[in-house]
């Protein structure tokens, strides 16, 4: 039985909690950001914010509280997981990382979860209160100190608060606020906490509040109290019993109003800024008179708008008007808030910095382009909505390009300038020198150079203020200065013919080759003179041409001299090093290959020495090697592309990378003593070198073969996104490759409340309209809304993204899904919408249709409606079998003919579902997703033209999504954050009739909310992977994660469990819970240990721990599994894993 | 007029609109779109099956706990296992000497517990394997339970007197009753274990189950017949129309709609069903009356559907992963001076689907409909 391996590719980016305080130390300002399952510890400097710890939490995050233990200089967090798990974390300064101070379980056997929501709250003594379950209110006492975590429930009189908030009073006494829901509206109340009988007293009460109020602020002392936000008014309560004073507000600001958060912004709490679901930022004004007593009261309160953000889902003020915005439907924010308006519309928001979030990701598909996999995402929702296209691999932003065809040579001189202020350029017959002033390149002629010849190598030797240039044409080696004679060398013989040239320009050591001799060079400048030399220092033959050369030092500094060369050769396809100066051979390897080595680097990076070869055939070849010895490491291979790749050093941000020049064109660096090869998402790279000059800084010039590029590397990340925003919410998204179109179905918000920002359906170049055919007015309550959702169809560019087309929808038509497929005997590809025609008053759809478009390939913005029919209900999915439409109608599975006239006729249905929400195909199968009733699998019978039930999953599963691992092995997702596998038991029918059962063989909490299943993957399997898989699968959840899913055979299974299990043992694990508890598949009531899935994300951590306790984790399983004896061999295989994405 | 509050996409009411939208929301409000969903699903009820023996009166009904079998009692004292896919009637036991009231099969399957109306023994356990095998009897106790979170305890009902077996050894563990009867009883009592077990409810009365002595609490008495049971979620007791909160002792809310009626909960307790149930010797009600079940929504113990049968209920349960129910339904009555007989079927109710959903091109599920 193959096992599932589950591993994040992009973690999760949407941020749920945020918090500031000084946690890392008193004297720390730090920022916790908290996303699904894990913490992000910031600290904010005045450069911007600075990662310090990446925290893994076993579990996924509800609340998350930074508070001040009693007697304390630092600030702990608590945090409450969905499996009601909670830890107080500190900060160990001396071993720079958490530390749980104490942990627990907070849930009970019995109560009813609140349909308002899990509620923590802390008194500033830190004494903690937790809400999970209607009518009692959990209290945790923490004695600092005791890992344990006492707590006892008290009850409320009312089962049904809406929030609840410890109101900030005197040490002693314990007053919390909530607001009630009851059968005649909602009232605030006061309540005080007795600590020794544990019972609540009623305080103060003020009833008939606003129907929606919801949120409750504390105000800090000395005024106490409680502010109530509502949707259409704000309310302050006094914490006190003489003077009950309350104070009502409302405002033109407020209308319909749904906040979202808040923070504080002052420690006098007089002023508080408030966010709403719309990305307005609001800042609330306490009027304060100071009382005679000292105390002090609010008497009015002022609501000022100060600009739009992302839609926030957090605020946290950090400290000189900085903001943190964190959001869970677009990318995060650290603002500024300025004192004077920064624009006309009398914004205040100054955005300093973006933290790109892909979540929720609610569509995605796999498209693949130039030979490399990319996924692009539906992403967040309302104005922030956005496509976002994931590619494994490294962007380069054009900057520039000059229009010189066929380069193949490209070499940066420094020139009496502290910048690279020319560009010695060559093709295969001459060669260009190019001066780089400012933002201009012109051609330049300076005399000496010879341009009638290709330049095999060239540079500025030594430093640049001594301005000696070194061109090394096929024919000649050239050494040139200003005001110096030019000396030149010629390699003996009859007809020299240098092929290759390498130097180390800063001590003048050149190395030319001449067919299958090899000569070392040594240049020299006397300063004083100014005489220039070319100094023969030895000269070999080697046993066969030369293929390519490669110099280097231990380090592989440029500032030091060079120690070795590498040299690769023909006909015996081997590597040889030779040792400098007197060029005797050191080592010697043969490839395993039967191609010519084309090129080949020797380089140092992270501490670790490697020899990369780079073969014609497009394989690379890399060792570790130890430089001194000559002893080699095993060899690793790599695709790299189809034709003969070219390797190159180059710089970027710092550090130095290996350029492969080839169709597919990488980077190559190293993560964790790991290399890391890396698309760039340019099509094809012929040559290529870093830039350093004034204008064009860090960057890098490149030649596709029509044009040099300047641009600029991206920073150097494994997953590279590109965000195309849409101002609307995309929900479906589909890829048509004939017309070279994405097609989306998305909807916009109209209303009062819609951002300014231009919705991607309002920029359609061409639009159309449909009307619902039944011109039914709409009488439920969705018509009292102010905003109405507008749906559409969009047809966008698969370059630029360009919306081509929109198709907008009728009034109740809710588009549910979408394909792009030929149909029938066809030719035409068309795009295939399922709409709903949705009316309030219901409480299903009664009737749908789907209709056929077609994409013009002529003129790119027409789309012609080819076909349209009802349907009984809701397509809620669709998917192409054999050329034919399989479409998930409400509680029906109906299978679709293409006619010849072009027309959807219904051959078959299937009526076993309560919703079938989700159809997968694969072969002549197909996978349901029900509503409830887990899984089903239908086999089509094309003679009879009927369905059949192959099998089902009895359990009662509310699904999310489903997929084929194979035909008969599937994975599904349930919507508490459960995956599981199903396989096919073909070995007894259940019934006579044939059908079979679905066994459930794989249980996994995941923790987060799937949404979409993609059989596909980032990158292919390496050709030399330790461990084979197969099957892979993506996964795009609520929160913003791009999953992996891939098979391992099953004589891996127990292997990895060993690995899975060695590695949680150690780990260091916030909630003191164990990983099989973390990751026990549960629903409701239902518990199951989780099986068949390996926790990837786990074994990966392996690689972020120190070397030697990664060693000694794995020393344990040596011996145990067949190949891996050494704990090497274990750490190389996780390398192996980590290389899925 | 007041503004309308801006609606959250989990009270859509359309359920493709729900579908369309549940992506984004977070909890709490995607619980509350599932829990809309279930309200969706237990709006809808689609009878497929009816297992019908002329000769025997079904009087009681249980699903077996992988939910392959009905367990049948028969009024006769027989207990049937009857494959639901198949409707074979694949084992029998003749359990007691009067008809059954009662079936429960323990939560890991390996024992039944059973009742019967008037002669004794009234109870019985029983071990399932090949056949069933008699374990114990209880010979006083009208209705038996196993305790929730495991089958180590068997509560019994004795008129008004609960006894707690240990079910190992059969051993009497404790004995609650209250020392003086100060009203009329239920007339309809059974004892029940709160579902952590920590505390039984009985004939009105609140008990810890680690004190015998003295009840915890006495609920206010109503009505004369239903005892009430606890709610799933254990902070709350139904007795008739009354809900009350376990903790606070006080009324939450009065629902006439559940009025004399027997309540069973679904695998998640958030939906319930009841039904009035008629007597299987009981003439007095007409026909016509209480001839249905309802499901509510135990949030609120709204009524969520109604399902009218148009034939007298005996008895309702429902199985473990919500794909069916199950009635058992008055048929006939032939009555002479000296023999009353009924005949009875046992209807079974699919869950989540309507009658009407299907096409008429593709109707496949024959729909079974009685004989008369």
């Amino acid at each position: 039985m193959a096992v599932s391996y589950v591993v994040s590719a992009k973690k999760s980016t949407c941020i749920v909690q945020g918090a500031v305080g000084n946690f890392t130390d008193g004297e720390d300002l730090n920022l916790i950001m908290g996303l699904v399952n894990r913490l992000d510890i910031y600290l904010v400097t005045n450069e911007g914010l600075r990662i310090i710890a990446e925290v893994p939490i076993f579990g996924k995050i509800v609340c998350m509280k930074i508070f001040r233990p009693k007697g304390e200089k630092s600030d702990s967090i608590v945090i409450l997981t969905e499996k009601h798990h909670v830890a107080i974390i500190g900060w160990d300064a001396e071993k720079k990382c958490v530390v749980t101070r104490a942990a627990g379980n907070v849930a009970d056997r019995v109560g009813r979860v609140s349909d308002h929501g899990t509620v923590l709250t802390i008194h500033s003594s830190g004494l903690i209160g937790i809400r999970i379950y209607d009518g009692t209110f959990k209290i945790i006492q923490w004695l600092v100190g005791s890992t344990d975590l006492k707590c006892y429930n008290v009850r409320f009189e009312d089962l049904h608060a809406v929030d609840i908030a410890f109101l900030d009073s005197a040490v002693d006494i314990f007053h919390i606020s909530y607001i009630v829901n009851d059968a005649n509206g909602r009232h605030l109340k006061i309540v005080e906490l007795n600590m020794i009988d544990k019972e609540l007293k009623p305080f103060s009460k003020q009833e008939n509040i606003e129907n929606e109020a919801s949120t409750l602020i504390p105000v800090p002392s000395p005024c106490g109290g409680v502010i109530v936000i509502g949707q259409e008014s704000i309310l302050y309560k006094a914490d006190d019993k003489t003077n009950p004073a309350v104070v009502p507000m409302s405002s033109p600001l407020l209308n319909q109003t749904t906040f979202t958060c808040f923070c504080q912004l002052d420690k006098s709490g007089e002023r508080f800024l408030l966010a709403d679901d719309h990305g307005r930022l609001l800042m609330l004004l306490l009027e304060i008179v100071e009382k005679m007593d000292g105390g002090a009261s609010v008497c009015g309160m002022r609501l000022e708008f100060l600009g739009e953000t992302s839609i926030a889902e957090c605020i946290t003020y950090l400290d000189n008007g900085v903001v943190f915005i964190g959001s869970r439907m677009g990318d995060s924010q650290l603002i500024r808030l300025e004192t004077t308006p920064i624009s006309s519309d009398g914004t205040f928001v100054k955005i300093l910095e973006t933290f790109p979030n892909i979540g929720p990701i609610r569509d995605m598909v796999s498209v693949d382009c130039d030979g490399q996999a990319q996924l692009v995402t539906c992403s967040g929702a309302f104005k922030e909505g956005s496509l976002r296209v994931i590619r494994n691999g490294i962007g380069i932003q054009e900057k520039a390009d000059v229009d010189l065809p066929d380069v193949v040579g490209m070499y940066p001189l420094r020139f009496n300038s502290a910048f690279d202020n020319h560009l010695l350029v060559s093709n295969k017959t001459e060669s260009h020198l190019l001066r780089l002033d400012g933002e201009e390149i012109e051609d330049v002629d300076l005399p000496g150079f010879d341009f009638k010849k290709r330049t095999v190598h060239g540079g500025g030797l030594f430093s640049p203020e001594a301005a000696v240039l070194l061109q090394v044409t096929q024919s000649e080696v050239l050494l040139m200065r200003q005001g110096s004679e030019t000396k030149k060398w010629t390699a003996p013989g009859d007809s020299p013919y240098i092929s290759k040239a390498v130097a180390n320009n800063r001590f003048g050591q050149v190395v030319v080759c001449d067919r299958a001799s090899l000569y070392y060079l040594k240049c020299s400048y006397e300063e004083a003179s100014g005489e220039l030399s070319i100094d023969l220092i030895k000269q070999i033959n080697m046993p066969n041409e030369i293929a390519c050369i490669d110099i280097s030092n231990r380090k592989d500094d440029s500032n030091s001299e060079a120690e070795f060369i590498f040299v690769g050769l023909w006909i015996s396809i081997s590597v040889v090093g030779l040792s400098l100066p007197d060029l005797s051979q050191f080592m010697e390897v043969d490839l395993p290959s039967k191609i010519l080595p084309r090129s080949l680097i020797a380089t140092n990076i992270e501490g670790v020495f490697y020899l990369l070869v780079a073969m014609g055939d497009g394989i690379l070849l890399y060792y570790r090697i130890d430089p001194t010895t000559g002893t080699l490491g095993e060899v690793k291979k790599a695709s790299i592309g189809m034709r003969p790749p070219h390797l190159q050093r180059v710089s970027s941000g710092g550090k130095n990378h290996i350029f492969v020049c080839s169709d597919r064109p990488m980077i190559i660096f190293s993560s964790n003593q790991k290399l890391i090869l890396s698309n760039v998402n340019v099509k094809v790279v012929h040559a290529v070198c870093s830039i350093q000059s004034s204008f064009y800084k860090d960057c890098l010039i490149y030649s596709d073969g029509k044009s040099m590029l300047i641009g600029m590397v991206d920073d150097i990340q494994k997953i590279h996104i590109r965000t195309i925003p849409l101002n609307e919410s995309p929900r479906r998204i589909a890829y048509q490759k004939s017309s070279g179109t994405y097609a989306i179905l998305s909807s916009r918000e109209e209303g009062p409340f819609a951002s300014q920002r231009l919705p991607a359906s309002r920029s359609a170049l061409e639009t159309s309209f449909s009307k619902a055919k039944s011109h039914r007015t709409d009488t439920g309550m969705d018509a009292n809304q102010q905003s109405q959702d507008v749906h559409s169809v969009l047809i966008l560019d698969q370059n630029n993204f360009q919306v081509l087309h929109c198709h907008e929808l009728g009034q109740n038509e809710h588009p549910l899904s979408i394909v792009s497929s030929t149909l029938g005997d066809d030719p035409t590809t068309y795009y295939v919408v399922g709409i709903a025609l949705v009316y309030a008053d219901e409480n299903e759809a009664k009737t749908g249709r789907i209709i056929v478009f077609e994409v013009d390939l002529e003129d790119r913005t027409k789309l012609r409606k080819v076909h349209e029919r009802d349907v009984k209900g809701a397509p809620y999915s669709m998917d192409v079998m054999n050329g034919k439409l399989v479409a998930g109608i409400n509680s029906s599975v109906r299978l679709f003919e293409w006619s010849f006239d072009k027309e959807l006729k219904l051959e078959c249905s299937h009526f076993n579902n309560i919703s079938a929400l989700y159809v997968k195909t694969k072969g002549d199968q197909i996978l349901v997703g029900d509503l409830m009733r887990s899984i089903q699998l239908l086999n089509y019978k094309s003679r009879e033209g009927t369905f059949e039930e192959l099998a089902k999953d009895w359990r009662a599963m509310w699904m999310m999504g489903v997929e084929f691992i194979t035909a008969d092995h599937v994975i599904g997702a349930e919507s508490s954050g459960n995956l599981f596998t199903c396989e096919l038991d073909k070995t007894k029918p259940e019934s006579d009739g044939g059908r079979y059962k679905l066994v459930p063989n794989g249980f996994y909490y995941l923790g987060e909310g799937l949404n979409v299943f993609r059989r596909g993957s980032l990158v292919p399997m390496p050709s030399d992977a330790l461990l084979e898989y197969d099957n892979s699968l993506l996964f795009g959840t609520s929160e913003g994660t791009v999953g992996i899913i891939v098979q391992f055979p099953a004589k891996y299974k127990e292997f990895l469990e060993a690995v899975q299990n060695a590695i949680a043992e150690v780990q260091n694990n916030c909630m003191r819970i164990e990983h099989s508890v973390y990751r026990q598949f549960a629903v409701n009531k239902w518990n199951e240990p989780a099986s068949g899935f390996i926790d990837g994300d786990l074994i990966e951590s392996l690689l972020d721990m120190r070397k030697e306790k990664a060693l000694e984790v794995c020393k344990k399983l040596v011996g145990k599994y067949e190949g891996f004896d050494d704990p090497e061999d274990i750490i190389k295989a996780v390398e192996d894993l980590a290389r899925l994405h | 007029k007041c503004p309308e509050p801006k609606a959250i996409s989990s009270t859509y009411t359309n359920i493709a609109r729900r579908f369309a939208n549940r992506d984004l929301l977070k909890n709490p409000y995607r619980t509350l779109s599932t829990a809309q969903d279930e309200r969706y699903v237990f709006s809808r009820f689609r009878p497929v099956t009816t297992l019908n023996d002329h000769e025997e009166t079904y009087t009681a009904c249980s699903f077996s706990i992988d939910d392959v079998h009905m367990i049948v009692g028969m009024y006769s004292g027989d207990v049937h296992w009857i494959n639901i896919e198949t409707q074979e009637d694949e084992a029998t036991t003749h359990a007691h000497h009067s008809a059954i009231t009662e079936v429960h099969p323990s939560t890991d399957g390996s024992m039944l517990l059973t009742s019967s109306a008037f002669m004794r023994p009234l109870s019985a356990l029983w071990r399932l394997g090949e056949s069933a095998e008699l374990l114990a009897h209880f010979p006083d106790d009208s209705c038996i339970r196993f305790s929730n979170l495991g089958t180590e305890k068997i509560l019994g009902t004795e008129n008004g007197k609960a006894t707690v077996y240990d079910t190992e050894t059969l051993k009497i563990l404790n004995v609650y009753a209250p020392a003086t009867w100060k009203i009329p009883r239920y007339t309809k009592n059974f004892a029940s274990f709160s579902p952590c077990d920590s505390m039984i409810f009985n004939d009105g009365y609140l008990w810890d189950i680690r004190s015998s002595t003295k009840p915890l609490f006495m609920f206010d008495k109503l009505n004369s017949t239903q005892c009430g049971v606890f709610h799933p979620n254990g902070n709350e007791v139904i007795i008739n129309t009354e809900v009350w909160d376990v903790r606070t002792h006080r009324l939450l809310r009065s629902v006439p709609a559940l009025d004399s009626c027997r309540l069973k909960f679904n695998s998640t307790g958030n939906i319930m069903y009841a039904s009035h149930l008629g007597e299987v010797d009981d003439n007095s009600l007409g026909k016509e009356h209480m001839t249905w079940f309802k499901t509510f929504d135990t949030s609120d113990y709204s009524v969520i559907t109604t399902m009218n049968l148009r034939r007298r209920v005996y008895d309702i349960c429902c199985d473990h992963s919500d794909k069916y129910m199950a009635v058992i339904e008055q048929t006939r009555s032939s009555a002479n001076d000296f023999i009353h007989h009924e005949d009875s079927q046992v209807r079974i109710i699919e869950v989540g689907k309507r009658k009407d959903a299907e096409d008429a091109e593709g109707d496949e599920e024959e729909e079974v409909e009685d004989g008369n």
